[in-house]
């Protein structure tokens, strides 16, 4: 079948990109990226784009095509056919490099290695008396189908206002190590995971697990280590005290009213009454005005000593791995 | 000036990096592409290693011979075979989470083996491993350079001295400098279609070492894989054999267990496949589809909307491997001095005549320790050589005339022909007049390529110039392979001359090594596969 | 007849108890009864560790279970996260272990049956867009409305179920005679998750999303979560401020753009209560010959 691409052309600094067509003739269930590849070969040396192995394992040829994000070897032409033609563009959370082709070391390779690499082999090998189970290493193996396509990063909100946030992409490379159980160095993993950019910035806001193409649920990962940590008594890097400061008022809140007083939450998050108190001046006020807060803390509600209970008992149950 | 230089970030390469690395080397990779978007990230299968209860190393050798067809070398199959159970371990010690029957490893039973013997993970060994290998890579600070296309070893005076390199980024041709090199840039796939072919399959390094003046070895072996997705270049994982795949033909079901060996199965695929068709169909459940198979389904149901749980899959053989390479001995030296290759690029003997499922990536790894080692080795006794500039002078050369000369759609087509010329003259079924036409119009392919260029004079990124130097090395790939098939007047696993339609152990229990020269490919026998054997 | 139990969260009894009695009055006017849950407790709001949060929530499914009533939420955060925990707790090994573990104690028993669903779709599922409809005494007629669904009510998938949810707002804006202004962002997150951790990120997600639905002309936007309504009204002048530019975009909860609809006294709906003033919006309503008062 006969189709055009329009695709993005100019080096990374073209604000006003150009889009330039090729025309090319390729069968119906040819990929995206196979037929981008018949046009550079036949048509444009020029044209730059990224992309290997042609059967979704590399996870190198991740483009917009017609403003969605694709692994293109896997997305055949007919799928992304719109009016006869295919718009590819480079994915937006990266810098361009040239084309279509982006900033792959900014974009993933640096957040990814910024973790320390590698399993920290602890002697939990097969046989003997530390052996794993297979049970034990199922959730690494979904981890582990990551193709740092970087799908996911391109769907997360964070991503979208920060570059700078380590997105799910690199974050489900940590959980492949703390979940690990072959990896002795769980909790000094989740400190680096925890601090400013990582795992407490997260807002869970499930894209990424609805964006990633190989089921690997990233979000779940990201809460999964999340709870991990919290377990581990974790609940913070070391520069952003905060975030934990965030977790003990909510936990403290919840555990004692078997509710949650916002007011209260936010204040001792800032950093207790003093620091926490002047930083929420403006909004308190301004709530007071409206009618919207009231000064006092939320008082008990019926219910708080049984949910009190269930955090006493929640203590004892999951104490043995503190 | 490095201690090491691995060229290619595949798992050969990587695990020569780490081998070399532990042995306190300094060391640095260069990659065409960052390394996990290597071709070996494709892998779904396992590797094969005695590691079950009442398996022997033994027995993986001699179900190595047999498929080999008497042309495996004892020596490398004994110690490979012997070494993979530690090399299996050390890969998941490493971070690798091979499947588990419980506590213990367990493994597949793919074919040709005569027990379960390829430990895997899921659907996606190669995924893993390098994604493991590279995470270990880092971890032991090896150099990067990444979308770095090495174009030539800097060889003066018959030392090496590194490898000359074109960065991507800027077009810049350098000299990466070292004490040691280990060739580990892959196979030559895109010689070949249909094919499982990714785009950097083009035997750059067999390429670089034969114009460097390295023998090759047992280049007439080319293997295809049985089961490839038709249409695409997805191999349809060999696991699925081992949960019971059927292949139908309009004749009947094909199996690969009938005594005939490797080489007649492919054919009689590549027959039902031109009269009509192949399907594969399993007794698969969709768990298992989700489970085992999640990777490959995944993907078959993107390209096609077929769900392999439930409808058959149309599939074709397809070429898949060179089963020779860099002639190399059992520590991975080739014949320059400095000069070590690994993995797919690299003719250990290990392979023989016919390579066994889950034995390529055992020997990527095995080929890939043993030649880090030795070149880490073969660095630390050595003094620093001088670097020499005229290699270098003389690709700045080659590629400024190439950038000033007309390329793209000639390229194509020329390489479209010969992926087709080597299909239909070098594939399956070969004769004397087939080998002979093909070998011609190598030589004259050879002579346009020449005049051909990168159809560009654009730096950065210029996929013009990365097309054009692919073809060249393509087109001295194909010359070895078309020589070599030519001379072997036999019959002998996958290669299968219709002229000379049997075994000839009398006269044929030899390797052939074929050297460049100004007058074409020169074949030499040797009863070893090393250089200087 | 529909009853629901309903699980009015902490933020609709705390900081917007505008969206607590507009809910209320809202559900009288359709004639749906709720009975109040009053003695549960926060669902752990994607905050505490689910290792806590599930028993608490195991909790709240039980005693709705008890009462054999669905459960009704009003916020997607708590949609979200008992819903998740529902879903866990369909697992017979998970849900034998938080009976055993927790709620025996108490001599509560989590059987699995409980279903949990947010006020914007039992006004789709349970009531009915035309009887929605049918009940409109000031259709919002020339009025531009940008839903923000909160990202629970949009995401996961197996938790949120059927497809078509990720567009009730639209559908319910269009019955109550309002016109949809779209932004790309609606499915995004607020920012409020992030606020106290990491206060840029939250107030360039509120700016960039406020902004757009005054980009796009919307009058006002509307969500069914608490959370996002803090986020996007709240701290909106911050947010502006930060991205140097002024927005003033009115937030309505789901409930005050229906209310309104159906005739309800601004007034009681709270809109006086918000941080961004509602006034234009009041004044852009026809006015009603007699203010309804809910029942
Ligand atoms: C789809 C598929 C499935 C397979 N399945 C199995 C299996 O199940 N079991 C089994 O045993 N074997 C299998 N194999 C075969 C075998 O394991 C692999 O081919 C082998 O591991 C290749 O590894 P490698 O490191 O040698 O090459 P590659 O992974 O191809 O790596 C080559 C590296 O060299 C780089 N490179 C290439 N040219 C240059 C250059 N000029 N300059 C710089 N760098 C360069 C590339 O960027 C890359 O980093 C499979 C192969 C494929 C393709
Ligand atoms: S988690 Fe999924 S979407 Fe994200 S990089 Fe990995 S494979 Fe791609």
């Amino acid at each position: 079948m006969e189709l055009t691409f329009n695709v993005r052309r100019g080096d990374g600094r073209t604000k006003d990109a150009t889009y330039q067509a090729y025309h090319v003739d390729v069968e119906p269930e040819t990929s995206v990226f196979e037929a981008l590849v018949k046009v550079r070969e036949e048509q444009d040396g020029t044209l730059a784009f990224r992309g290997n192995c042609a059967v979704g394992f590399c996870g190198d040829c991740t483009m917009l095509v017609n403003g969605r994000q694709e692994v293109t070897c896997l997305t055949t032409v007919s799928k992304a056919l719109k009016d006869d033609a295919i718009k590819i563009d480079p994915i937006p959370y990266a810098p361009t490099v040239k084309d279509v082709m982006y900033d792959a070391k900014r974009f993933i390779w640096d957040k990814v290695n910024s973790f320390s690499p590698g399993v920290v082999f602890n002697g939990a090998g097969w046989g003997g008396a530390q052996a794993v189970t297979d049970d034990d290493l199922r959730p690494v193996r979904r981890a582990m189908r990551c193709t740092m396509c970087g799908i996911c990063d391109q769907g997360c909100t964070v991503i979208d206002v920060n570059l700078d946030f380590k997105g799910p992409a690199a974050l489900t490379k940590v959980y492949r190590y703390v979940f690990d159980p072959r990896d002795g160095r769980a909790k000094e993993r989740v400190v680096e995971a925890g601090e400013t950019n990582g795992v407490w910035d997260c807002v869970h806001c499930w894209e990424a697990s609805d964006h990633c193409p190989f089921d690997i649920d990233p979000t779940h990962r990201i809460m999964d280590l999340r709870d991990r940590s919290v377990r581990l008594g974790v609940k913070s890097g070391t520069g952003n005290r905060q975030a934990a400061r965030h977790y003990n008022a909510f936990e403290r809140s919840v555990e004692n009213h078997g509710w949650l007083d916002e007011r209260n939450v936010a204040i001792q998050s800032y950093g207790g009454l003093i620091k926490g108190g002047l930083k929420m001046m403006p909004t308190g006020l301004a709530a007071l005005r409206r009618g919207k807060a009231n000064l006092l803390p939320h008082p008990k509600r019926p219910g708080a000593s049984a949910i009190k209970a269930l955090f006493a008992r929640y203590r004892e149950v999951t104490r043995t791995e503190r | 000036m490095h201690d090491v230089l691995v060229v290619g970030g595949g798992i050969a390469g990587l695990r020569a990096a780490l081998a070399a690395s532990s042995r306190g080397a300094e060391v640095a990779i260069a990659s065409r592409s960052h390394p996990t978007r290597s071709y070996s990230v494709a892998i779904q299968d396992g590797l094969n290693a005695a590691l079950i209860a009442g398996d022997t190393w033994k027995a993986h050798a001699a179900d190595t011979s047999a498929w080999g067809d008497g042309l495996c070398v004892a020596q490398v199959v004994d110690a490979v075979c012997e070494a993979a159970p530690e090399l299996v371990r050390e890969l998941d010690q490493l971070g690798v989470p091979f499947n588990r029957s419980g506590t213990a490893l367990a493994c597949l039973q793919l074919r040709g083996a005569g027990t379960a013997r390829a430990a895997y993970v899921d659907d996606m060994a190669g995924l893993v491993i390098l994604q493991t290998l590279y995470e270990q890579a880092v971890r032991a600070g090896i150099t990067f350079y990444e979308e770095w296309t090495a174009t030539s070893l800097a060889v003066e005076d018959g030392g090496c001295t590194g490898v000359i390199a074109l960065e991507q980024a800027t077009g810049e041709l350098q000299t990466l400098g070292a004490k040691a090199v280990v060739l580990a840039t892959g196979g030559p796939r895109r010689l070949y279609e249909p094919s499982t072919a990714s785009l950097h399959c083009t035997g750059d390094g067999i390429a670089m070492a034969y114009r460097a003046g390295a023998p090759l070895v047992d280049m007439e072996f080319v293997q295809y894989h049985p089961a490839v997705l038709k249409g695409h270049r997805l191999a349809i994982t060999e696991i699925a054999w081992a949960h019971g795949a059927v292949l139908a033909t309009a004749g009947g079901t094909v199996t690969g267990d009938d005594g005939a060996g490797p080489g007649a199965f492919l054919r009689a695929l590549q027959q039902a496949a031109d009269d009509g068709g192949v399907e594969m169909t399993g007794a698969w459940d969709a768990d298992q589809a989700k489970g085992l198979f999640f990777n490959t389904s995944h993907r078959v149901k993107q390209l096609t909307g077929l769900d392999m749980a439930k409808e058959p899959l149309p599939v074709r053989p397809a070429m898949h491997r060179l089963l020779g390479g860099i002639a190399v001995d059992a520590q991975g030296a080739t014949g320059i001095k400095g000069v070590y290759a690994a993995g797919e690029c690299a003719g250990t003997g290990f392979h023989g005549a016919a390579g066994l499922d889950g034995n390529f990536l055992l020997s990527s790894v095995a080929s890939g320790k043993a030649a880090g080692l030795a070149a880490a080795d073969h660095a630390s006794s050595t003094a620093e050589p001088e670097e020499a500039d005229r290699p270098l002078h003389r690709d700045r050369a080659m590629t400024a005339k190439a950038l000033g000369r007309p390329g793209g759609e000639p390229l194509a087509a020329m390489r479209r022909e010969l992926a087709g010329l080597m299909h239909g003259k070098a594939g399956m079924v070969r004769d004397a007049g087939g080998l002979q036409e093909a070998a011609r119009r190598i030589v004259e392919m050879k002579e346009t390529h020449g005049s051909l260029g990168a159809g560009s004079t654009s730096a950065d990124y210029n996929f013009g110039l990365a097309q054009y130097l692919d073809l060249g090395s393509l087109l001295d790939v194909a010359e070895a392979i078309a020589a070599s098939a030519l001379g072997r007047q036999e019959s002998r696993g996958v290669h299968f001359r219709s002229d000379y339609a049997a075994r000839d152990d009398a006269r044929w229990s030899v390797h052939q090594l074929v050297t460049a020269s100004e007058a074409g490919p020169v074949l030499r026998e040797s009863p070893a596969v090393a250089p200087g054997g | 007849m529909n009853r629901f139990a309903f699980y009015p969260g902490c933020v609709s009894k705390g900081s917007c108890p505008e969206l607590y009695e507009s809910v209320v009055q809202v559900m009288g006017l359709l004639d749906m009864e709720v009975e109040e849950l009053t003695d549960v407790g926060c669902s752990g709001a994607g905050v505490l560790t689910s290792e806590v949060s599930d028993p608490i929530n195991a909790r709240t499914l039980a005693k709705a279970e008890q009462m054999g009533l669905a459960l009704m939420t009003i916020c997607s955060t708590c949609q979200g996260v008992i819903g998740a925990a529902a879903l866990r707790l369909q697992d017979p090994e998970y849900r034998a272990f938080i009976n055993k573990e927790y709620l025996a104690a108490e001599g509560l028993e989590y059987q699995g049956t409980t279903e949990v669903k947010h006020f914007l779709w039992v006004l789709v599922e349970d009531f009915g867009l035309d009887e929605l409809k049918a009940l409109v005494r000031r259709p919002l007629e020339g009025m531009g409305f940008s839903p923000f669904y909160g990202c629970y009510l949009r995401r996961p998938a197996d938790v949120v179920g059927r497809r078509e949810r990720r567009t009730y707002i639209e559908k319910i804006t269009e019955v109550l005679g309002g016109t949809v202004v779209n932004i790309s962002g609606k499915g995004k997150c607020c920012g409020f998750p992030s606020l106290t951790i990491n206060e840029p990120n939250a107030l360039a997600m509120t700016a960039k999303h406020t902004g757009e639905a005054k980009d796009n002309g919307a009058d006002a936007m509307v969500t069914p979560c608490p959370l996002c309504h803090l986020e996007l009204d709240g701290e909106q002048t911050q947010a502006a401020a930060a991205a140097r530019r002024t927005i003033e975009m009115p937030i309505l909860h789901l409930p005050q753009m229906v209310g309104l609809a159906l005739g309800l006294d601004p007034k009681g709906l709270g809109l006086g209560r918000h941080f961004v003033s509602t006034a234009k919006i009041v004044a852009q309503l026809e006015p009603v010959e007699a203010a309804v008062t809910a029942t």
